[in-house]
């Protein structure tokens, strides 16, 4: 489980890159999620959500086009990569945000092919 | 400049008032920051009033034009700018000249509001500029329906023709990726 801030229990910490540039975010928030998802755009349209205690935990989407997304992500040195697309936005917050929290409900109800 | 940005969330991340999060945000825009100060040359720089938008500090009255300067800023961060080839190094008065040629082909539609009414974030109205106006997602439809309203093959002013093609794109891509337009005049 992400450790969250113990005055705002919906602040993550977590590593955020975005196009390439790690952002060193002092936390992050499912609104600052929101943005950063919605907003991707130009060269390098992807974003990498990152645990803080092990590189090998992480949550990636790229943008292909407006509406088709490629979401990827990987549990640690014994999982695989695994991939799938998504259509929306909002809906990549949710399931990014979600994998922040250890929740896999929506997650799981995807199909998912490992990425290579 | 036209940005695609969610007011809402960006509403709720200036709502933290973290002073992290502040600071963060200041170093990440540094560069815009020191430009306005450098602009201006106002007694307190930009990165001040960019603290009093995020920690929820008073107001102050003096420069308040940086205010939304400093609301630019962020779209710059957190949104995505679009083109707007049609609506730049122009005259306030194109707007008066693009909504007067589509009013004559039948469709009546204020394109200086594009600017009026503040940038969806509460910041106090500047003396002059930047002027700033949105529109929330909620709402882009029924802008585009206005605006699709209009014959462009009706309209022998090219450059007309194309600055309502592109304030039409703008609202379609917002639309499309569920992101509100939020626009600046300087």
């Amino acid at each position: 489980m992400i450790e969250r801030s113990e005055q705002l229990p919906d602040r993550a910490n977590v590593r955020l890159d975005v196009g390439g540039d790690d952002l060193a975010v002092p936390f992050l928030t499912r609104s600052m999620l929101d943005l950063w998802v919605h907003a991707l755009h130009g060269s390098n349209p992807f974003l990498i959500v990152g645990r803080t205690d092990d590189d090998l935990r992480f949550i990636q989407t790229y943008r292909n086009a407006p509406a088709d997304f490629t979401l990827q992500y990987r549990d640690g040195a014994g999982a695989d990569v695994v991939s799938t697309t998504v259509d929306a936005p909002g809906a990549v917050v949710d399931l990014i945000w979600d994998w922040v929290h250890d929740d896999r409900t929506r997650l799981d109800r995807l199909e998912w092919e490992n990425a290579f | 400049m036209p940005y695609k940005i969610r007011l809402d969330a960006l509403n709720d991340v200036l709502a933290v008032r973290d002073e992290a999060l502040f600071a963060f945000v200041r170093d990440r825009c540094r560069a815009d920051l020191t430009d306005l100060d450098q602009w201006f040359g106002t007694a307190r720089p930009a990165a001040d009033f960019l603290a009093d938008l995020m920690l929820g500090r008073p107001h102050a009255d003096a420069d308040a034009h940086v205010y939304g300067y400093c609301v630019k800023t962020l779209c710059e961060l957190w949104g995505a700018p679009m083109p707007n080839d049609g609506w730049s190094g122009m005259r306030y008065g194109w707007f008066d000249t693009v909504s007067g040629t589509v009013a004559r082909a039948g469709v009546s539609y204020a394109f200086a509001d594009l600017v009026a009414g503040g940038p969806g974030v509460d910041v106090p109205a500047p003396d002059d500029f930047p002027a700033m106006g949105h529109i929330t997602r909620d709402t882009l439809q029924s802008h585009l329906d206005r605006l699709n309203g209009v014959d462009l093959a009706g309209i022998d002013d090219r450059q007309v023709v194309e600055a309502v093609r592109q304030v039409r794109s703008w609202l379609q891509v917002c639309r499309q990726d569920d992101m509100d337009l939020v626009c600046f005049y300087h």
